[in-house]
C-alpha cells in the first residue's frame, strides 16, 4: 500500500524509470542482499507533516472552519462593522469607480485578512513543532482549558473585554484608496479580536499541537476566507445594506452560541486527563444537551423574528442530537480499555507495579488498529480483564524519539498494529505478541495466559 | 405537527448512528492480483526479487533503492544505500505538496534514472 502510493505519486511526478518491489524488505534480507541501520544519510528524513491528518478529517475540520469564519460575522463585534465597510465599498461605487474596481477592493480585502490570519496560523504551527511535548503537558492543558473557560464566560455576559484605546484609534484612521481596502482587511482581526479572539486561541492550540505550517496555514486561510466572504459578496453589491437584518438582542443569542462552543472546547482539551475514560465523552454530550435546550428552547431572544425562531429551534434540535451521538457513541460500544500513553516515566511505574503489561504500538492511519480499538479493546470481557494489567500505548504516528526506538529493537516491532505482552517481571512473553486485528475471542485467552506465566 | 418532525429527525440521528456501530467494516483482500492491477493504474512496473538480486549484483550502481516504510522501521534496518521517504498510507499524500516537494527532492531532478521502491 505505502511503496504503491510513493510509486504513483513518482510517475505523477514525471520519473520515468519507476519500480515497485511488493515483496519488500523481508525478501530483500531473504536473499541475503546487504542491510544497514540508522538515520538516512541523503535524502530528507521525517517531515510526515500534514500526511499524517486524515483526509476526509481534514476536509471536515476545513468546512468547520469555513462555516465558523462565517458564523463569526454575526458576532457582536463584526456584525456592526458590516455596515460601515460596506458602505466604504459603497462609497467607492458613488464616486463612480466600476464593478471591476470593487471587485479589486473587495479581494483586496480578502487578500489582506488572510494575510494577517496566515500568518499568525503558521507561525503558531513553528512553534508549537518547537514545543512539541509541552502542548500535551496537563499543566498546559488545564491553562488553555481555563482561559477557554474565561472566553466562553465572557460570551455568556459575565464580564467584558476590551482592546487598549489605542489600537482602536489606529485602526480607526482613514487611509485611502486600495491601500485602505488591504490595510482594513489586516486590521479586522484586531477590531474583531474581543469576540473572534477565543475562537482564533482555540484554532491556534489545535494548529499548534500538530505542528505542521501547511496545516496551520490552510487552517488559517480557510478561517480568513469564510470571515471575509459575507463581505467581499457585499462590496459588489454594496447598495442591498438595508436589506440586512438590524443589529439587536438576537446578537446576543449569537454570543451564548459561541460561549456554548467555548465551553465544549475547554472540556475536549482536559478530556485525556480524566482519571475515568468517558467521563469527558459524557460531559461533552451534557454540554452539548443544555446548550441545544438553552439556545433552542429556553432563550427568551428574537421572539418577534420568526425565521430567526425557526434557525433558532434547528440549531437546537441539532445540538441536542450531537448530545445523542456522544452519549449513545459510548453507550453502545460501553466503556473501552484504559491506555496510558507511553512515557519512560509510566513504562518504568509499570515495571514498579508488578502487574503484567500489555502494550501496543499503533498509528492514526492504520485501519486494523481502528478495528482493535474499536472492537477488542471494547469487548467487555477484555476490560474487566484489562484491569489486572498495565496497559501502555505507543504512537507511532509521529516522528520517533531515540527512547521508543530502543523499545521498538528490544521487542522487534515490525509494523503496526503490534500488541506485545509483558510477565510482571517486565521480560516478553514472545509467543502472545499479536501483529495484526485479532477479536476479542482470540486476545481474551492471551491475556489469561499471561496472567498466569 | 413541528414538534413531531423534529422528535421523527432526532429518531432518525439516533437510529442511523447506531446502525453505523454496528455494521462491520471489511478490508479489502491484498492478493497479487491486485497488486498488478495497483501497479497498471499507477503506471509504474513490478520487479520480482530474482530480478532485483541479479541486477544489484550486476550493478548496484544502476538503481536506488526507495524505503517509503515508517521513520522507525527505515532506522531499524532497511537495504544498503536506500533513500527513505515515510510515505503514511492514505489518499491526501498523492495531493501533499509538502509529500510531492519531499519526493521531488529525495529523488532529485534526474527523471530518468531508476528507482525501485519498496
Amino acid at each position: 500500500m505505502r511503496s504503491h502510493g510513493a510509486a504513483s505519486l513518482a510517475v505523477k511526478l514525471g520519473y520515468k524509470n519507476i519500480y515497485r518491489f511488493a515483496e519488500g524488505l523481508p525478501a530483500w534480507k531473504e536473499m541475503g542482499l546487504p542491510l544497514e541501520a540508522g538515520r538516512a544519510s541523503y535524502g530528507v528524513a521525517g517531515g510526515q507533516g500534514i500526511s499524517t491528518v486524515i483526509g476526509t478529517g481534514l476536509i471536515l475540520t476545513l468546512l468547520g472552519v469555513f462555516l465558523g469564519g462565517i458564523a463569526l460575522n454575526l458576532t457582536p463585534c463584526v456584525y456592526p462593522l458590516i455596515p460601515i465597510t460596506a458602505s466604504y465599498f459603497g462609497g467607492r461605487s458613488e464616486t463612480g469607480e466600476r464593478q471591476g474596481y470593487l471587485l479589486l477592493h473587495g479581494l483586496l480585502y480578502i487578500l489582506g485578512l488572510s494575510v494577517m490570519n496566515s500568518a499568525i496560523g503558521v507561525s503558531a504551527a513553528f512553534t508549537g513543532k518547537l514545543m512539541g511535548s509541552f502542548l500535551q503537558h496537563p499543566a498546559v492543558l488545564i491553562f488553555v482549558s481555563a482561559v477557554l473557560l474565561l472566553m466562553a464566560l465572557n460570551f455568556f455576559g459575565l464580564w467584558e473585554l476590551r482592546m487598549p484605546g489605542f489600537l482602536s484609534s489606529a485602526v480607526s484612521k482613514s487611509h485611502t484608496g486600495y491601500a485602505q481596502s488591504l490595510f482594513m482587511g489586516l486590521t479586522l482581526g484586531i477590531v474583531a479580536a474581543p469576540c473572534i479572539g477565543p475562537f482564533i486561541i482555540g484554532l491556534l492550540t489545535m494548529v499548534a499541537q500538530k505542528g505542521d505550517p501547511l496545516y496551520g496555514f490552510l487552517v488559517f486561510f480557510t478561517l480568513s476566507i469564510g470571515l471575509g466572504l459575507p463581505l467581499f459578496i457585499l462590496s459588489l453589491f454594496a447598495g442591498n445594506v438595508s436589506k440586512l437584518p438590524r443589529s439587536g438582542e438576537w446578537l446576543i443569542w449569537i454570543r451564548n452560541l459561541f460561549g456554548w462552543i467555548m465551553l465544549a472546547m475547554a472540556v475536549y482539551f482536559v478530556k485525556p486527563l480524566f482519571p475515568w475514560h468517558d467521563a469527558g465523552t459524557y460531559l461533552l454530550a451534557f454540554i452539548a444537551l443544555a446548550a441545544g435546550v438553552h439556545l433552542g428552547f429556553v432563550s427568551k431572544t428574537g421572539k418577534a423574528m420568526r425565521t430567526f425562531l425557526v434557525i433558532r429551534r434547528s440549531i437546537g434540535v441539532v445540538a441536542i442530537g450531537v448530545a445523542l451521538f456522544l452519549a449513545g457513541s459510548v453507550l453502545l460500544r460501553g466503556p473501552g480499555v484504559y491506555w496510558q500513553p507511553y512515557s519512560q516515566e509510566t513504562f518504568t511505574k509499570a515495571i514498579d507495579a508488578k502487574k503484567p503489561i500489555i502494550i501496543e504500538f499503533y498509528a492514526d492511519w492504520c485501519t486494523p488498529c481502528r478495528e482493535l480499538d474499536k472492537k477488542t479493546f471494547h469487548n467487555q470481557d477484555v476490560v474487566k480483564e484489562s484491569e489486572k494489567f498495565s496497559m501502555i500505548k505507543v504512537d507511532l504516528t509521529k516522528e520517533t524519539n531515540p527512547d521508543v526506538l530502543q523499545l521498538l529493537k528490544k521487542y522487534d516491532v515490525k509494523g503496526v498494529p503490534t500488541v506485545i505482552f509483558l510477565d510482571t517481571g517486565g521480560n516478553e512473553i514472545k509467543e502472545l505478541q499479536i501483529v495484526d486485528y485479532v477479536p476479542g475471542r482470540e486476545f481474551l485467552p492471551r491475556m489469561k495466559k499471561a496472567l498466569e506465566g | 405537527m413541528k414538534k413531531i418532525i423534529y422528535l421523527g429527525f432526532l429518531c432518525l440521528l439516533f437510529l442511523s448512528y447506531a446502525a453505523q456501530a454496528q455494521s462491520e467494516t471489511q478490508d479489502p483482500v491484498n492478493t497479487w492480483d491486485n497488486v498488478v492491477a495497483e501497479a497498471k493504474k499507477g503506471g509504474y512496473q513490478l520487479i520480482s526479487p530474482e530480478e532485483l538480486k541479479n541486477e544489484y549484483l550486476k550493478d548496484s550502481t544502476a538503481f536506488l533503492l526507495v524505503d517509503v516504510r515508517q521513520e522507525w522501521s527505515y532506522q531499524m534496518q532497511h537495504s544498503k544505500g536506500s533513500l527513505h521517504i515515510d510515505f503514511a498510507p492514505i489518499w491526501w499524500n498523492q495531493y501533499s505538496p509538502m509529500m510531492r516537494s519531499e519526493m521531488k527532492k529525495t529523488l532529485g531532478p534526474d527523471k530518468d534514472k531508476k528507482f525501485v521502491f519498496y
